[in-house]
């Protein structure tokens, strides 16, 4: 493989593994409150909308 | 091919994304980028979460942008002051960790982890580079928006970065890559 094939393949590793062992959920509490607009609500929490599907983006 | 880094062309008629549904798709990406960047899951946590605040406070006028994923992007690779702050902290913490590694990485396969680990070696800017060239996929003029350097520069910047990574993988350059 070469320098361009690897470099290729250890940035889409990284980005699926990050989608799935980051739990950007946690922090949305905290970065709301930070604003002065909690979610304070467990209805409100509940209502987050869950990510839309991915898009690839191309250059 | 985009050309702009997300700070112009906002789009009035549009309906802006809810910062919530832009956030939990964006925010493990951005952790991910900064992770390889920094080689610390805890420090790339808080600097995306420190960029998703700033979004967060202006994300009337962010989320009206041609491209708001861009923008969260070149906030996090650009604060300089927050990455160093953010590193003191990481450092104080570490004197009472034993085992960080396990706990303080995204975990991926050797050969991936190996690729990141000769990346971080790069110079800043190259490294910065190599990561918006091929994890974010972006072009030479999407990076140069990004990094608010001219073309040329980055260009020359990838040149180098690839053949350093090259010595330091003993992988062949293909010089037809993605120039």
């Amino acid at each position: 493989m070469n320098l361009d094939d690897r470099l290729r393949a250890a940035s889409k590793a990284l980005k699926e593994s990050s989608v799935a062992q980051i739990d950007a959920a946690s922090r949305l509490p905290e970065i709301l409150r930070r604003t002065g607009q909690p979610l304070d609500r467990p209805e409100d929490h509940e209502r987050i909308p869950q990510p839309a599907p991915q898009r690839e983006c191309s250059r | 091919m985009r050309q702009d880094n997300g700070d112009r062309d906002e789009r009035p008629g549009s309906t802006p994304e809810p910062f919530e549904v832009f956030y939990l798709r964006e925010y493990p990406k951005v952790v991910g980028l900064l992770h390889g960047l920094l080689g610390s899951r805890l420090v790339a946590e808080e600097l995306a979460q420190e960029t998703f605040l700033v979004a967060y406070r202006d994300w009337d006028r962010i989320s009206r942008l041609d491209d708001p994923r861009a923008w969260v992007r070149k906030v996090a690779i650009n604060q300089r002051g927050s990455f160093l702050r953010a590193y003191l902290r990481q450092q104080t913490r570490e004197r009472d960790a034993v085992a960080r590694y396990e706990e303080d990485s995204i975990k991926l396969a050797d050969d991936h982890a190996e690729v990141w680990q000769a990346i971080r070696t790069l110079p800043l800017l190259q490294a910065q580079v190599i990561a918006l060239h091929y994890y974010e996929d972006y072009s030479v003029a999407q990076v140069a928006a990004t990094l608010g350097r001219a073309p040329g520069t980055i260009k020359a910047q990838l040149h180098h970065g690839r053949r350093k990574l090259a010595r330091l993988l003993g992988a062949e350059t293909d010089r037809w890559s993605s120039l």
